[in-house]
């Protein structure tokens, strides 16, 4: 896990090095940027020097957490990264919660009853919604939002938020994260509805499926008991692959539905020639991947016996 | 009592016509191909198809909406609308009406970008009464022209950048799986690197390589290399993994034992037996790679103004309130889901044709 | 009254003129405490009649259009759903083929084994009972093996503790689906040997499916060999392979070789088992049968006692 960080941010930091025009001048021309700022800047970070050097004391100054400053913001970056980093990670958390809440009792139904008018509208509804871009559907939801008023246009918190009580806080955050996480989730479900139908479709047709029948066991225990058990393990080992798209599918529902993540930040970062922080923004989105993997690892490995044993 | 029946077809089939005959029974993936060529000749025509040029400014029509030719004495025509004064709602004039033709002389445009043309699919002739199937923009181009012109870019770097990444990965991964040993681990880390970032984020840290003012010809050949960089990784690991497992078999060690070279048993004999995956994965990827110009140019660092591509079309619809008044705006997005829709279709039925276990 | 009466089954895969004749007009008899082997080539049908007597075989796309199957007298094919889950695992046991395949992967055997057990006979769902079991399938250092996975055991093993699964719930007949066809040699006679111990402790009836003779010498009471669908000898075992009747069976207990008595050419069967849907008209075995006449791609033959408890398809078996 680790040097695969490393290994990337090294990689952004050669692509940020690579780009036309540098971090340094661009601060320098900014009139709002007082010059001991500067000085301070270069004496941290060895800005003008060869990019190496620079890498090593971005990276110094990352592990005490200290990600440098924005100029865009105008405030140091932690915070600012930091806070994004929470805000990409509460919308693909929840997203995920809905897609996988959604698309794996779907896919058992679909399944279950093979060929059934549940099963083809399924089927077709996951068509669709596979093909629908998520740029389009946040266009959608964004002017859904805007035409009936029923759901905020971006933010995740209303102006009056802190005056607010705590119940009422929760439901504000809650109100603002609900459209971008449904979108999302929408985009997903589609796939995971379709694995899990497939999956358990191909468990159903193993031997010990109907081993299982021919002891007496009822066919609910069989199909819920020992196909689906089965069933689900090919599943964890999509949940990275799953997850990748969710965090590539947040940064356009970020930027479009005004939700200020990462994503966005990247964005931002890019138009203000902000490169250090385009490159702290690929490298935490990296992190969270990467972290998710692995937690999907440790799931499999859990349910799995063959995985964790052999 | 028999119910059983001779077999009257002894003839055996190659596993290409096998496949074909497969295919062609899926009448969902049919409709795609149909629906695809479809597309891909309209862009191939479209300065034909297109009444005007992507970027010609109707300064007296901003956000038209569309004009549909009705039937009026067995003429299709078109009338001509009134702007409202002081905003931008057209209403069309009962009696003002001119007819449609077709194969009517327009703007001079560039058939395939070499033969210069001037005659088009459809129009009035007469600038008084323009048809604008789908409205016009805030600059006042027709969204239709613009969308056809848009689809010459959208549909060709789908195409143009799987086959490129597609072709890379293929010979890495062939490569990677077949060697093993070291080439295998230093090629796989680095697969492992690209995959491991959430593909957008890497897109825009690429883009941040490139100068931000660029033309035209090279804004494209941008973006058809960055997503060809990070679309080989996958391809090049799933080659990697059917090589492997490739190389134990027979016909390997058969191959090696007459004296093959290794390019010749990666080429000749590994790399063609992960065909029928490889044209599945490809058909099912393109649409992310539309996707991934799609999103570019709609964030604005992709193909500028004034070309036109889908995603930078899809741009002016960002703004709810142009969304609300003039939802013409989103065709693009209804053409990309058209497109998306119809390689779903066709890579599906693809694969449920190469998967042997099924019907 | 026998313990298992199938009479004039007929099953088809699919339905009107598509319809592939899977079992036709097939009459077994399973008394208690009795071992019948099913006999026949793969593709014979043997598998799907056996799956038949607990009806295990999906219907789509199978389709039972004629007979009956009695199990303590009632009919199995029209049995509720609720009626066959009490008769499968306690009055029939099934052991298949592949014990890798039959055995959930990914829960440990023992609790596989207690599920049997609750299900049939809760008062011993315990773990004393399943170690009972697992030695008496001959597995040794039972209470450790409780809490392995399927894939932590030999084929062996895995197959025993199939049949420890089949045990648990005390059937009175087992239907053993090519038990030891997945297995090295060594371990097959264990597994007969096994077989034919607990047959004589139980008093359970067996039905063994196989396309090995030699099992059959080993264990039958009585055997039916099965050829293309259909039945085309039944008798007590001993009779069958000192005196075949059938050119069929003839043929089958001409081409194993034998080991003593010098060398000389295999004698095989000439042509192939016609498929299912591809039957030739009249008796099936004609087109390779040595002794075939013009009339036999005539008429299908009936199965006929020729000699007391001895049943043949085949109007020229007297034939030398």
């Amino acid at each position: 896990m680790i040097p695969l960080l490393l290994g990337v941010s090294l990689l952004t930091f050669l692509l940020m090095a690579m780009a036309p025009g540098d971090y340094f001048t661009t601060l320098s021309q900014n009139p709002q940027i007082s010059p001991e700022t500067i000085a301070n800047l270069k004496a941290k970070f060895h800005l003008g020097e060869a990019w190496y050097i620079q890498y090593f004391y971005w990276l110094k100054n990352i592990l005490h957490g200290d990600f440098g400053y924005s100029m865009a913001y105008k405030i140091p970056a932690t915070s600012l990264i930091f806070e994004r980093l929470w805000n990409t990670f509460l919308l693909s958390f929840f997203a995920m919660l809905i897609t996988w809440g959604v698309a794996i009792p779907l896919g058992i139904w679909a399944a279950v009853r093979k060929d059934s008018w549940v099963d083809r509208g399924c089927s077709l509804v996951a068509f669709v919604g596979l093909s629908v871009p998520d740029v389009l559907l946040s266009l959608l939801a964004l002017w859904f939002a805007a035409a009936t008023g029923w759901f905020p246009v971006g933010g995740t918190q209303s102006p009056i938020h802190d005056l607010l009580t705590p119940a009422q806080q929760f439901w504000d955050r809650a109100h603002h994260l609900i459209l971008p996480a449904l979108v999302l989730a929408a985009a997903e479900m589609a796939g995971i509805m379709r694995q899990m139908r497939s999956n358990l479709l191909d468990t159903l047709r193993a031997e010990y499926v109907n081993a299982a029948r021919a002891r007496g066991l009822g066919e609910g225990w069989v199909i819920y008991k020992h196909a689906l058990r089965n069933a689900i393990n090919p599943l964890l080992t999509i949940f990275g692959y799953s997850l990748a798209a969710l965090l590539s599918g947040a940064f356009i529902v970020e930027n479009i539905m005004a939700w200020p993540g990462l994503g966005r930040l990247t964005i931002e970062a890019f138009f203000a020639k902000d490169s250090y922080l385009v490159v702290d923004s690929v490298v935490m989105a990296t992190a969270l991947l990467v972290v998710g993997n692995f937690i999907a690892d440790i799931l499999l490995a859990w349910s799995d016996p063959r995985i964790r044993l052999k | 009592m028999e119910t059983t029946k001779p077999n009257l077809n002894p003839i055996a089939l190659s596993p290409g016509q096998i496949f074909w005959q497969r295919l062609k029974r899926r009448r969902i993936a049919m409709v795609g191909g149909a629906i695809l060529i479809g597309l891909y000749l309209i862009a191939l025509f479209a300065g034909f198809v297109a009444p005007y040029s992507h970027d010609r400014l109707d300064r007296d029509r901003f956000f038209h909406p569309p004009t549909w030719p009705r039937l009026q004495s067995f003429h299709l025509v078109v009338p001509r609308y009134e702007q409202q004064p002081g905003n931008f709602i057209y209403h069309p004039v009962a009696d003002d009406v001119m007819p449609v033709h077709l194969f009517v002389r327009g703007e001079k445009y560039k058939l395939f970008g070499l033969i210069p043309a001037s005659i088009h699919l459809f129009g009035t002739g007469d600038d008084k009464y323009p048809v604008y199937p789908l409205g016009t923009d805030q600059f006042g181009r027709d969204v239709f022209s613009r969308l056809l012109y848009g689809s010459q870019i959208s549909l060709s770097i789908g195409v143009i950048g799987i086959l490129l990444s597609f072709t890379f990965g293929l010979i890495i991964g062939g490569i990677s799986g077949y060697f093993a040993g070291g080439v295998d681990t230093v090629i796989m880390r680095l697969c492992e690197l690209i995959m491991s970032v959430p593909s957008l984020y890497l897109i825009i840290a690429l883009r941040g390589t490139f100068p931000p003012g660029m033309s035209s010809a090279q804004v494209y050949g941008m973006i058809v290399a960055i997503l060809s960089c990070i679309g080989w990784a996958g391809m090049a690991r799933v080659i990697r993994g059917m090589a492997l497992s490739l190389r134990e078999q027979q016909f390997v060690l058969a191959a090696r034992s007459m004296g093959a070279t290794p390019w010749r048993i990666i080429s000749r004999h590994i790399l063609p037996s992960t065909f029928s995956y490889v044209i599945v994965a490809a058909t099912l990827s393109v649409p992310y790679y539309i996707l991934g110009e799609v999103v570019l140019s709609f964030l604005g660092v992709g193909i500028q103004e004034p070309s036109a591509s889908w995603g930078l079309m899809l741009n002016a619809a960002q703004n709810t309130e142009y969304l609300k008044n003039y939802p013409w705006l989103l065709a693009p997005g209804a053409a990309i889901f058209v497109t998306v829709l119809a390689f779903n279709f066709l890579g599906d039925g693809l694969r449920d044709a190469a998967d042997t276990k099924s019907l | 009254m026998n313990l298992l009466e199938i009479k004039n089954l007929k099953m088809d895969f699919g339905k009107g003129a598509d319809a592939l004749r899977a079992i036709d007009d097939v009459s077994v008899t399973i008394g208690a405490g009795e071992t019948v082997c099913l006999v026949g080539e793969s593709g014979c049908g043997k598998s799907v009649t056996a799956l038949s007597i607990a009806r295990l075989v999906a219907t789509p796309p199978a389709n039972y259009i004629g007979g009956e199957i009695l199990l303590n007298a009632q009919d199995t094919l029209k049995m509720s759903p609720g009626e066959l889950q009490e008769i499968r695992g306690g009055v029939v046991s099934y052991v298949f083929q592949d014990p890798g395949a039959s055995l959930n992967p990914v829960f440990r055997i023992g609790n596989q084994i207690k599920e049997s057990l609750k299900l049939h006979k809760p008062e011993k769902a315990n773990d004393a009972e399943v170690i009972r079991l697992l030695k008496l399938v001959g597995i040794p250092a039972p209470e450790s093996r409780i809490r392995n996975y399927p894939f932590e055991m030999s084929g062996g093993m895995q197959q025993r503790v199939m049949i420890a699964m089949a045990l648990a719930s005390e059937p009175k007949l087992l239907v053993a689906d090519e038990p030891t066809t997945a297995l090295d040699v060594t371990i097959q006679a264990q597994i007969l040997d096994l077989l034919r111990d607990l047959k004589q402790r139980l008093g359970m009836a067996i039905l063994l499916i196989t396309h090995n003779l030699g099992i059959v010498g080993d264990m039958a009471d009585r055997v039916a060999v099965m050829y293309a669908g259909q039945i085309v000898e039944l008798s007590p075992a001993r009779e069958l392979l000192r005196r075949p009747l059938h050119p069929y069976t003839k043929a089958l207990i001409n081409s194993v070789p034998k080991l003593a008595g010098g060398a000389s050419r295999l004698s095989a069967i000439p042509g192939n088992v016609p498929r299912i849907g591809n039957f030739p008209p009249g008796c099936r075995f004609a087109p390779r049968c040595p002794i075939a006449k013009p009339e036999c791609s005539e008429k299908i033959p009936e199965l006929i006692e020729v000699e007391p408890g001895r049943f043949v398809r085949c109007p020229f078996w007297k034939t030398n």
